[in-house]
């Protein structure tokens, strides 16, 4: 358990969490290993957990036309899957481990419940998932820019 | 009497080769060298079609070649990168401000590029490279369209097989063949350590340098560490012609290379 | 103050001495010292042109012609425009008879010097390809002493802003640079401003203090119609000893001065100068941009009048056969699609920010550049405007008193740092 939260210190995600807070969320964590291909997220599933992962690549992937999956974006270590945990919305894209992926997943109903109990939690994980919601929204434009044509 | 600054010294091309689609580096080598510093660019003329600015892409510490890398994209690069060995090609230059590859020693030093931006920088990065201790950690950031649209991919390669610096590329599309990172150039910089020290020097699109100086800038890198490389119309390229205005700035001889500290506030205004 | 002719003369200072000294005894020719003053009569003018011609010059001055001024080749005195002042005002302009016998009763014609300094259009070099190789042979630099007669305080400030930008920097532009150099200016201080006027508040006129060989002020109506001649330059006084003259006397000063001193106070438009370049680059999202566009027509004619405006384009051209290629400059405008044009599109597409560009550069950005306004205040640009666009009138809106500042706040706009010199980095 200690090193589990340890793991969740480094992340930076968490940084600079309250301890506090630190020890609550990782009640909801568990370390796992992902191996080549494996579907960290599949469209349609509803999003029970949030990844934090910690090494390796995740392709996020679309079925294109001819069924071939189109890969719109790779994340890596120090990325989040999962933003939209906090709705109730299910996943859109197809989200696979590229290579051996290691991530924290945090359990949704979990989180959620620890975010009710203490507001604060919930204010800091909220602003943490708002901020990375607007990375991948500005990475999303920018790509979209199609700016070397 | 005044020289006439139009009047450009043609060269026959030594080696003509295609990097990617629509890309031909040429290979010049003027009597006597051609001394320039990184980022500079020349007027280059086509017989008869017309002229452009294009950026030195060769090594500046080996002055027998000069060295550009010219993309298709207008009438004149059309008919340039139509030519071969053999052809003539007029110069006039070495034109314009210089990546401050000098005032930077000692720091660690970010160099971001997009898309063909990669050309303007090469200079640069061989200078970096070949004075390797001068500087603090260097990290080479690359992003393009595709895999089969990255430029100098065999030397990417080569730094990258240095121990002594970093290389990152990121595409915006791939296919499944693309083993590399597929998303944009500010997602690099996820990865690297990026200090308030460091200094940036970034060359792409104006959408894109403009990105990666907000992202900078969101790292604590301050407005006057970052360097970008402006794309304005040339006909002179001496200040005489006016086309090249942005402000107060004339893109041919106060730039093409402005700290960003000075370019921020232009950017922020549309048609400028 | 003044030294007989006699004593400095020498053949090959003066070859071709105007016979003008040499017939009269009557009339003594001098040498007058820079800043002193001679009355000449108009036989005296007419002489004055004469010895300019013999001395190698080719005359460039004012005629009628096509229902205006025009700025061309003269022979001499007699194709002056003789009695011929105009009107002027936003997109009008008219001749008129002034019912007098003034040579320079009129204010800023149609066509400045420009057409003279930077030429509309100029070969540059031509490029040969042949089996043999390639040979490039550069335009030779013209050769011609031309003499401007009657340039306007205005109009010679113009000239002096062109000089910046095209002469006095590290690569001068060669065919100007030469042919600015062999120019003679017999200016003429304006007596007669129109309705598109504003040097005053330009600080450019009417009285031209420098930048001329001669200086006259045309006396007419009261009295013997007569000019009062300043020297402003060793090659003005040369040229002015070949002529008959007489001394100044004190009320031929003060008749001079109240000429200029009542133009002055006849300018048609003003432009208060104080704090416009602040005031315009805080105002670059202002709506009146919007509103000026909407009248705008995108033709050029204002910087094509414009004495100051020097934008230029090369053009590349080949012969039928494709083996020799002319470089030529012609001027280009900041108003045309093609201007601003990186690949992908224009940096200006639309009418709204070319003519922000125009007016800004002129009265803003130029002081950045070359620490002077770019306007002079000829007020050519009003009265060539096809629809009246009156920049004066748009500079006002733009200040209105009350108004809060439209550029965005992170984009107040400092005057860029003086510049190394090429190629040194930008940073330090």
């Amino acid at each position: 358990m200690e090193d589990l939260e340890r793991i969740l210190k480094s992340h930076p995600f968490l940084a600079e969490l309250a301890p506090e807070h630190l020890s609550f969320v990782v009640g909801c964590a568990k370390n796992l290993r992902f191996r080549p291909g494996e579907y960290l997220m599949r469209e349609g599933d509803r999003e029970d957990q949030l990844y934090l992962i910690r090494h390796g690549t995740v392709t996020i992937e679309m079925p294109g036309a001819n069924g071939d999956p189109i890969c719109l974006e790779t994340i890596g270590s120090g990325d989040v899957l999962g933003v939209s945990c906090l709705t109730e919305a299910a996943a859109h894209l197809d989200c696979r481990a590229r290579d051996t992926v290691v991530a924290i997943a945090l359990d949704n109903a979990c989180l959620h419940r620890k975010m009710d109990e203490d507001p604060r939690l919930g204010y800091a994980i909220s602003m943490r998932l708002l901020e990375r919601t607007y990375e991948r929204l500005t990475r999303a434009r920018l790509q979209r820019l199609d700016v070397y044509r | 009497m005044t020289a006439n600054p139009y009047v450009p010294e043609m060269l026959a091309i030594d080696r003509a080769v295609r990097e990617i689609d629509g890309v031909v580096t040429f290979t010049l080598t003027p009597p006597g060298g051609f001394r320039f510093a990184p980022g500079q660019f020349n007027m280059l003329y086509v017989h008869g079609i017309g002229e452009v600015a294009i950026s030195i892409s060769g090594d500046p510490a080996e002055p027998a070649h000069l060295v550009h890398t010219v993309r298709s994209v207008g009438t004149v690069t059309r008919a340039m990168t139509a030519l071969g060995q053999g052809s003539v090609l007029g110069v006039r230059g070495p034109y314009g401000s210089a990546w401050p590859v000098d005032a930077v020693r000692g720091r660690d030093v970010l160099v971001i590029a997009g898309g063909l931006g990669l050309a303007p920088l090469r200079p640069a990065i061989l200078h970096l490279l070949a004075n390797r201790s001068s500087y603090g950690r260097i990290t080479i950031l690359y992003g393009a369209r595709s895999p089969a649209e990255l430029l100098f991919r065999d030397e990417l390669q080569r730094w990258r097989g240095r121990f002594d610096c970093r290389v990152e590329v990121i595409v915006d599309h791939a296919g499944h063949d693309w083993y590399g990172a597929i998303g944009v150039v500010t997602q690099l910089l996820d990865g690297v350590a990026v200090d308030q020290g460091d200094a940036a020097l970034v060359c792409g699109p104006e959408i894109m340098m403009r990105f990666v100086a907000r992202a900078l800038e969101q790292r604590g890198v301050p407005r006057d560490g970052i360097w970008i490389s402006m794309e304005r119309n040339m006909k002179c390229g001496v200040g005489l012609c006016g086309h090249c205005q942005l402000a107060g700035s004339f893109v041919c001889k106060d730039g093409p290379v402005f700290r960003y500290d000075r370019m921020a506030p232009l950017m922020q205004v549309r048609e400028l | 103050m003044a030294q007989t002719v006699r004593g400095i003369l020498s053949e090959d200072l003066l070859p071709g001495v105007h016979g003008a000294w040499r017939r009269s005894d009557a009339i003594v020719a001098h040498v007058q010292a820079i800043g002193s003053s001679v009355v000449l009569d108009r036989a005296g003018l007419g002489a004055l042109l004469a010895a300019l011609k013999d001395a190698g010059h080719e005359l460039v001055g004012p005629a009628v012609r096509d229902g205006a001024i025009v700025l061309g080749p003269l022979d001499g005195i007699d194709d002056l425009p003789r009695g011929v002042g105009d009107e002027q005002g936003p997109g009008h302009y008219r001749l008129r008879q002034r019912g007098d016998d003034a040579l320079f009763g009129y204010a800023a014609p149609p066509q400045s010097w420009k057409r003279e300094l930077l030429v509309p259009r100029t070969e540059l070099v031509q490029i040969r390809r042949s089996a043999g190789g390639v040979s490039v042979t550069p335009t030779p630099l013209p050769e011609r002493k031309v003499a401007f007669i009657g340039a306007r305080a205005c109009e010679i400030a113009a000239i002096e802003v062109q000089d910046r930008v095209l002469r006095d920097g590290p690569h001068p532009d060669a065919d100007y640079a030469a042919r600015r150099a062999q120019v003679f200016v017999l200016a003429v201080h304006c007596g007669s401003p129109a309705g598109t006027c504003f040097c005053v508040s330009m600080d450019t006129g009417p009285r031209a203090r420098s930048g001329f060989d001669l200086a006259a002020t045309e006396l007419v109506g009261g009295g013997e119609h007569r000019f009062v001649v300043e020297v402003g330059s060793e090659a003005g006084a040369r040229v002015l000893a070949q002529v008959g003259s007489r001394a100044t006397a004190a009320d031929d000063l003060a008749a001079a001065a109240a000429v200029t001193e009542t133009a002055a106070a006849r300018m048609g438009r003003t432009m208060p100068a104080a704090g416009l370049r602040d005031a315009l680059m805080a105002n670059l999202e202002h709506p009146r941009w919007d509103d000026v566009a909407a009248r705008c027509l995108g033709c050029a004619n204002c910087t094509m009048v414009c004495p100051t405006c020097f934008c230029t384009t090369v053009e590349d051209t080949t012969d039928l056969s494709g083996e020799v290629a002319t470089r030529a400059r012609r001027w280009d405008s900041c108003f045309t699609a093609e201007y601003a044009y990186v690949h992908g599109g224009s940096v200006r597409p639309t009418l709204r920010a070319r003519y922000r560009q125009w007016l800004t550069h002129k009265l803003a950005t130029w002081h950045d550049q070359f620490g002077t306004s770019g306007c002079v205040g000829c007020g050519r640009c009003i009265a060539w405007c096809p629809v009246g666009i009156d920049l004066t009138e748009e500079v006002a809106a733009i200040r209105a008193p009350g108004a809060a500042p439209t550029t965005p706040k992170a984009a107040t706009i400092p005057p860029p740092m003086s510049g190394g010199p090429p190629g040194a980095p930008t940073g330090s």
